[in-house]
């Protein structure tokens, strides 16, 4: 196995594959394969206060992918850090954790909590499509997504990754405004609004109405905005979005990101994420380096 | 077992060894899966996946029966999934990931177990039965209904000490003995007095009624939501305990994903039967109010505890489900 490591605003990642948002639950994902093999892991966004999420059914399948409305049900910021953080820290994981909020004082309430524990990296989560207020309605508005990681970056230490909505005019525009603004890294693309109407009620498939899509039909859609935000920004850029095997995530490298995480691969398959692991490593396997990350060296 | 910090227990391929129509648009799919057969316990479910990129998601279906190597699964078209699948013939693989899920908790029955299925809910209670006939120490018995023909009666019939079956729709009576006798069997014949109507019309009639011994007995429930509320209800009125087994859209199976929970009251223990390993016991009393896990501090006063049907349950306690018009 080749020396895979790499640097992500100081945090040392074993492999630049780290499970998705919303994908992973240490206990479950944990009975499948050790939580300690990915480069790191993002855990579910994470609230204030416990939320419920939205009613069911929260998934819908569509043609190469599938529609969720999960909402964001969490148990909250204390019971995470009690919970699924000390677990996975206890087992010396390398965590993102995704932060979530209905307002600007809210995520800064949890990242305040957040500073305090041994957590790793922070993922603003301001692009989930499937909550009312806060989310998306941050993240596809660029002072927005200025103003709030600019709050954030004064009240933590720990690097602050801005992860994007795709349902944007110009997702350049965000990203440059999260870096500015201070941010450490983007990571991209969340999911993209989606819907599907069940032809024999005649209503809505999913309970929320619309969803987010996700999977392997995204997938060139995302290549394309990580390799224009990777472009535009200095940051580290973390790609995602449809990555099933190593050659999708050896795509993503090759637009720019500097790392990928792999969310609805492992829905469909617990192993997914050693699987591309191994398959990644085979990719870039005599490689070099600028090779790998052939369109920040100029290809395009 | 682990192998470079992967454990052995994803996806595998089986091979269908059997695929044979039991009734309109019902199939009987046996399955070579030894590492599922040996461990399923009533009540869990495995995810078939399709062979077909158009449908990534998983079928989860329950497990009618595990023997030696064989699992069976019986399961009604109701979909473009399982319309392939009631396509794949013999010898094909289909990919599996289970069994999934807590199953009933057989070790809390008492003399007189009562199983209580409507349609594609009667399966799992058929391999249920026969656990509990095998285990012995309670009379069983079994009211089944159906929307047109019935099926898995005469292997009920095995196992129970009595069944009853109704249709919605279909001509009961012929129907419903026919496809039940011929067997040598242990328990009587199918009782039906050829009327129309649902489970809750046999559950309320004199016959079932006359046998039931509510202070000893347990309803193991599994069938469509409406169905399972009413027969939690009946059993609530009479004060006897009931584990129900309840169906949510799924997107993962296995727990990562939230998107298939359901509403509970806090409760003291799992109803499930399948006993958790120390792994994962301490992983779930590490993760109380992980992700899925109990809400603590606003939600918990009030009382809103939200637990995945895929890893928590299927099977529930019906007086700790928070039923949709509660
Ligand atoms: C725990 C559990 C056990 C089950 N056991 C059985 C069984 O033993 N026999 C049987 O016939 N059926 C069973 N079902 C229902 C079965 O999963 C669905 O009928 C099946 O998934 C329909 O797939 P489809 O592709 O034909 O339908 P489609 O409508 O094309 O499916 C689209 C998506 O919705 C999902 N879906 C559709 N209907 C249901 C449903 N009722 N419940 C859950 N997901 C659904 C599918 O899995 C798929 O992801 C069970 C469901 C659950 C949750
Ligand atoms: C069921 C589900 C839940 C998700 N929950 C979150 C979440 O809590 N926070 C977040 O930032 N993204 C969430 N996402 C988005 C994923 O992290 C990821 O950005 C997106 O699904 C695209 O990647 P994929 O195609 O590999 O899944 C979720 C996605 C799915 C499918
Ligand atoms: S289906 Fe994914 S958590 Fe239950």
């Amino acid at each position: 196995m080749i020396d895979m490591r790499v640097d992500i605003c100081g945090v040392k990642w074993k492999n630049p594959v780290a499970a998705a948002a919303g994908t992973f639950v240490a206990a479950e994902s944990g009975k499948y394969y050790d939580p300690n093999l990915p480069g790191a892991v993002t855990t579910k966004g994470v609230s204030l206060a416990p939320w419920p999420g939205n009613p069911t059914p929260r998934v819908a399948e569509t043609y190469g992918g599938m529609l969720n409305a999960v909402g964001l049900e969490n148990p909250g910021v204390d019971a995470y850090i009690s919970g699924e953080l000390k677990y996975l820290k206890e087992r010396g994981v390398t965590v993102i954790a995704n932060v979530a909020g209905h307002s600007a004082d809210e995520y800064c309430a949890v990242v305040r909590k957040l500073s305090e524990t041994d957590v790793d990296m922070l993922e603003l989560n301001v692009s989930c499509p499937n909550v009312a207020a806060g989310g998306m309605a941050f993240g596809v508005d660029r002072n927005a997504v200025g103003e709030l990681t600019g709050r954030v970056r004064k009240l933590t230490d720990k690097p602050v990754i801005v992860k994007l909505s795709p349902n944007v005019t110009d997702i350049c525009d965000i990203a440059a405004a999260a870096e500015d603004a201070g941010a450490d890294a983007v990571s991209l693309i969340n999911t993209l609004v989606g819907m599907r109407i069940d032809i024999r009620s005649g209503k809505p498939v999913l309970a929320n109405v619309t969803g987010g899509l996700s999977g392997p039909a995204v997938k060139p859609v995302a290549v394309a905005m990580v390799y224009r935000v990777a472009k535009r920004v200095r940051i580290p850029v973390i790609g995602m979005g449809g990555i099933m095997t190593g050659a999708d995530a050896m795509e993503f490298l090759l637009a720019g990101a500097s790392a990928v995480e792999v969310g609805t691969a492992a829905l469909l398959d617990p192993n997914a994420l050693p699987r591309i692991i191994e398959e990644l490593d085979v990719c870039v396997a005599g490689r070099s380096a600028a090779q790998i990350h052939g369109s920040k060296t100029g290809w395009g | 077992m682990t192998v470079g910090g992967l454990k052995e227990n994803g996806i595998r391929r089986a091979e269908i060894i059997e695929h044979i129509p039991l009734a309109s648009q019902v199939f009987q799919l046996k399955l070579h899966a030894p590492d599922v057969a040996a461990v399923a316990v009533p009540g869990q479910f495995v995810n078939v996946y399709l062979n077909d990129a158009a449908m990534l998601l998983p079928r989860p279906i329950g497990v009618a029966d595990a023997t030696d190597a064989q699992v069976t699964l019986i399961y009604a078209v109701a979909g473009r999934g399982t319309e392939l699948l009631s396509r794949y013939a013999s010898g094909t693989c289909v990919r599996l990931l289970g069994p999934n899920g807590n199953g009933y908790n057989l070790g809390a029955i008492g003399a007189h177990a009562l199983l209580i299925g409507g349609g594609l809910g009667v399966p799992p209670l058929l391999f249920a039965a026969k656990r509990i006939r095998e285990r012995g120490g309670a009379r069983i018995t079994a009211v089944l209904g159906y929307k047109d023909e019935p099926y898995c009666l005469r292997g009920m019939k095995l196992f129970c000490d009595s069944v009853y079956g109704i249709s919605e729709r279909a001509a009961p009576v012929s129907e419903l003995s026919a496809r039940a006798s011929g067997t040598e069997a242990a328990g009587s014949e199918p009782k039906c007095d050829g009327k129309t109507g649902n489970v809750m019309d046999l559950l309320t009639s004199t016959e079932v009624g006359e046998e039931l011994d509510a202070g000893n007995a347990t309803v193991l429930s599994c069938g469509p939501a409406p169905m399972l509320r009413a027969v939690a209800r009946w059993a609530q009125m009479r004060g006897i305990r009931a584990q129900v087994s309840l169906e949510e859209r799924m997107g993962c199976g296995y727990g990562a994903c939230v998107c298939c929970t359901c509403a509970v009251k806090p409760r003291e223990e799992p109803a499930g039967g399948r006993e958790a390993s120390a792994d994962e016991t301490a992983g779930r009393t590490d993760l109380n109010g992980g992700i899925g896990g109990r809400f603590e501090s606003e939600g918990e006063r009030r009382g809103l505890v939200r637990r995945k049907v895929c890893t928590d349950g299927p099977v529930f306690q019906s007086d700790e489900i928070v039923w949709g018009d509660d």
